[in-house]
């Protein structure tokens, strides 16, 4: 028998066409160190993920007093505690407005994720992680957008007006990953789906009209062909993908269907659906049905509410009096926290699946951030971020690090380098740098 | 030897930090504090007997039948809620009350400040000891606070409520103010000063730390309509100016605003730190007060065009709802106290006393078309004409 690789697979055919059969990731396939497949020397994929939680932080619960890594974690921060390792706490940047109107929950949010502040939702897109998907997704699924909070909302776009839109519901985030079109990558067997076939037989067909169309026109209009039609390739991409057998993953397990949830904004069902969710995520991203991922565990404006409550987490963030006692409000305190116990749910998921010599968690970078400091100022000055896993050994964790009002762009320019996109500087006006924040990067 | 270095020590000991900032007679300020003059909370004078003011769905569930009712969902009493209170916000006529509070009756329950037998930060702005005038911290009555009188009783208005905290746009560079006082000859005592009160073009500059930093330099708003300039004296290291209109830029939920106050004079003190701190006082026209912190009717979005029809009327009627008050209860309330500017016509008065206390650090402040990181913004071919 040929030697095995990851690519090996049997071959054959099936009422005519050309199928082939995969085999189980083996310990054969991968490195001494457990970090690469042996054969090729290629690395575990690395993934990037946003996890956004709305109406920023209270920053006495939140922000540590010391920096570096023998920090005292803040009350609101207890709950990740057992991760302190595969965290990077930075707290202390700032979108800066250069003058822009802030709209609130808006404006910070985008500045952070683009770049630019804007006062609108006319986002001078793309959102970083659209960059970030487009240099390193080869998936069934360019990117995962992910919203528990029950509303149809995202914060990733590629033009400005179109989010790339989100899954509310646990049940269709199941459907959407491993219903129709889903291959497990450790079955015994691989069946090209027909349909798939066929549309690959006529844009086969439609390749070859358009290499000519090419040759005919002038420069110009090449251009404008080749941007039109890069969409058209992407589709190709994907039914490639569809139409070879998916490398075979270790320890997967094909999820089960959840059962149908109550999707709202009453805290209790928010938290469990995103659990599910979580674990769905860390399952599609471990059999690489997708490399990137934008999770948004409560809208900007938080619509998150207690049950029987009608006031909301955003609204009570301009109604509920300062507790005296507390210097702070106590029910916004409360919701604060529990977007801290959320976040802790979704490293649960994502670090509690193998790989390699460590877990999923290792080789994603996750970026946590929130849409402003301070919500009943809407401050943008101080957004809280963090950063978790070791993207695969690219990203150094397991310290506190104050910005000192830096620009945030800071974060957005690394979190690109980590991801190997070839960018020197980033964001507009003040908010341009090209201070990388050497001290994430390995 | 020793004489010699007496000597230099003498020299260099008088210099304060005037000497540092006056140029050529000349002191500019940035405004770095700045927010509404107010009163105590009701709880601790006693002058809202009847509550606080209400919102829509808080007038609502007084109604008979209006409270939760058995069986009824959580969602379908929060929808309930909700069509009541839009039903409560829109006028006979079927006009959305916030951008028509006109078109609406005085509101029972918006609940203003009863009394005045007690102390109000302000200035006595008219001269008169009226009924109405609150204390100063002196003990005389005669300090006109009109407006404090109408948001007193308003949860948002007492100290831990949200809309004194409007500064936070000014922190953010959105807006701002600058002083600009020539031909001081004194410090402490000058019988003559002229000044120029003026919106900042330049977003204000801030340290590290998010304080605003001092002897930045800063450019007046081009426009005429957003400067004034008067004349003052210095007695005892008070400043006090004669009454100009000015007008200053406010932004809420990104709408550009306008923020005008007609005879407006400044009553503040110089420190030994360099900062300026006191009482901007003056009028302004009740339907220009509604509107840049009520209403938002005549909002503009950052393109210069009048901002969308959905964005001020939602954001009036949220802000009424969070804050705690309806627009048309404030709006009439805002006529009932105002004290000035009497309309010839019909002798109702249409200015309302209206005081902010503020404090000003030491600016360099220039008169010239700015170019500041806001203005390229906005010249920035890269980022469009949407600016």
């Amino acid at each position: 028998m040929a030697k095995l690789s990851r690519r090996s697979f049997l071959r054959g055919s099936l009422q005519g066409a050309m199928v082939g059969m995969g085999l189980p990731l083996l310990n054969c396939f991968l490195n001494d160190s457990g970090k690469a497949m042996a054969a090729t020397g290629q690395r575990i994929p690395v993934r990037f993920g946003t996890w956004i939680w709305g109406c920023g932080h209270i920053p006495e619960l939140w922000v540590p007093e010391q920096t570096g890594r023998e920090y005292v974690m803040p009350a609101h921060l207890q709950p990740i505690e057992r991760y302190r390792e595969k965290l990077a706490l930075l707290s202390g940047f700032d979108v800066k407005l250069d003058g822009v109107p802030n709209k609130p929950h808006v404006t910070g949010c985008f500045g952070l994720r683009t770049g630019i502040p804007v006062p609108d939702r006319q986002v001078k897109a793309p959102t970083f992680d659209v960059l970030i998907a487009d240099a390193i997704a080869d998936t069934r699924f360019r990117s995962v957008e992910v919203c528990s909070a029950g509303i149809q909302r995202s914060y990733s776009y590629r033009d400005a007006g179109s989010p790339n839109p989100s899954e509310t519901s646990p049940l269709a985030l199941y459907q959407r990953l491993f219903g129709e079109g889903f291959q497990n990558p450790n079955n015994a067997t691989f069946t090209p789906d027909p349909n798939y076939m066929v549309h690959k037989s006529v844009l086969s067909a439609v390749q070859e009209e358009r290499q000519a169309l090419m040759r005919a026109v002038g420069a110009e209009d090449r251009q404008r062909l080749d941007e039109y039609f890069t969409s058209v390739r992407e589709l190709e991409q994907k039914l490639a993908l569809q139409l070879q057998p998916p490398a075979p993953v270790q320890n997967f397990l094909l999820p089960n269907s959840p059962n149908e949830a109550a999707v709202d904004s009453e805290i209790s069902n928010v938290l469990e659906n995103h659990r599910i969710m979580a674990g769905l995520l860390a399952r599609a991203l471990q059999c690489n049905q997708t490399k990137v991922f934008n999770v948004l565990f409560s809208d900007t404006a938080s619509n998150l509410r207690r049950p029987g409550v009608s006031s909301t987490h955003h609204t009570l963030t301009h109604e509920e009096p300062v507790d005296p006692k507390l210097g702070h409000q106590r029910e916004v305190a409360w919701f604060a926290q529990q977007s801290m116990l959320a976040w802790r749910d979704f490293l649960d998921a994502i670090d509690g699946i193998p790989e390699g010599d460590g877990t999923l968690l290792d080789n994603c970078l996750v970026l946590a951030h929130s849409d402003c400091s301070i919500a009943k100022s809407h401050a943008v000055e101080g957004i809280p971020a963090m950063i978790a896993g070791a993207a695969g050994g690219r990203i150094r964790t397991g310290f506190h690090l104050a910005g000192n009002a830096d620009p945030i762009t800071r974060i957005g320019l690394t979190v690109q380098q980590a991801m190997g996109l070839p960018v020197a500087s980033w964001g507009g006006l003040s908010m341009e740098t090209n201070r990388t924040i050497t001290e994430l990067l390995v | 030897m020793n004489k010699t270095f007496i000597f230099i020590l003498s020299l260099c000991a008088p210099l304060t930090w005037a000497d540092a900032a006056i140029q050529n007679g000349t002191l500019g300020f940035v405004v770095s504090e700045f927010a509404y003059a107010l009163g105590p909370d009701a709880e601790e004078t006693g002058a809202c007997p009847d509550g606080l003011a209400r919102n829509l769905q808080e007038i609502y569930i007084l109604e008979s039948g209006a409270k939760r009712r058995q069986n009824e969902s959580e969602a379908k009493f929060e929808k309930r809620l909700q069509a009541a209170a839009k039903a409560l916000g829109t006028a006979e006529n079927g006009q959305d009350l916030c951008q028509n509070p006109e078109a609406g009756s005085p509101d029972p329950y918006f609940k203003t400040v009863q009394g005045s037998g007690f102390v109000v930060e302000g200035i006595d702005l008219d001269g008169k000891n009226s009924p109405e005038d609150f204390n100063d911290q002196a003990g005389s009555n005669g300090v006109d606070n009109q407006f404090y009188r109408t948001v007193g009783c308003s949860r948002s208005f007492q100290s831990t409520g949200q809309s004194n905290g409007f500064k936070i746009e000014m922190l953010a560079g959105s807006w701002g103010i600058v002083f600009e006082l020539s031909n001081v000859d004194d410090i402490y005592n000058d019988e003559h000063v002229d000044v120029t009160i003026s919106a900042n073009a330049d977003p204000i500059q801030l340290s590290a730390a998010r304080v605003p930093l001092a002897f930045a330099t800063y450019a007046k708003d081009q426009s005429a309509d957003f400067r004034g300039s008067t004349t003052g004296r210095i007695v005892a290291g008070v400043l006090t100016t004669d009454p100009v209109d000015v007008r200053f830029h406010s932004v809420v939920n990104s709408m550009k605003l306008e923020r005008p106050l007609l005879d407006a004079r400044l009553q503040a003190s110089f420190s030994d730190d360099g900062s300026l701190t006191g009482i901007l006082a003056g009028y302004t026209p009740v339907e220009a007060l509604y509107d840049v912190q009520y209403g938002y009717r005549n909002a503009m979005a950052v393109d210069g065009q009048l901002a969308p029809l959905a964005l001020r009327q939602g954001s009036a009627n949220g802000a009424a709802h969070v804050l705690g008050h309806t627009c048309h209860g404030v709006y009439h309330a805002l006529y009932k106290n105002a004290d000035a500017r009497p309309d010839p016509q019909t002798g109702k008065f249409t200015a309302i006393s209206t005081q902010y206390r503020f404090s000003a650090i030491p600016a360099f402040i220039v008169d010239i078309e700015t170019e500041s990181a806001n203005s390229g913004l906005k010249q920035s071919r890269e980022y469009g004409s949407d600016y």
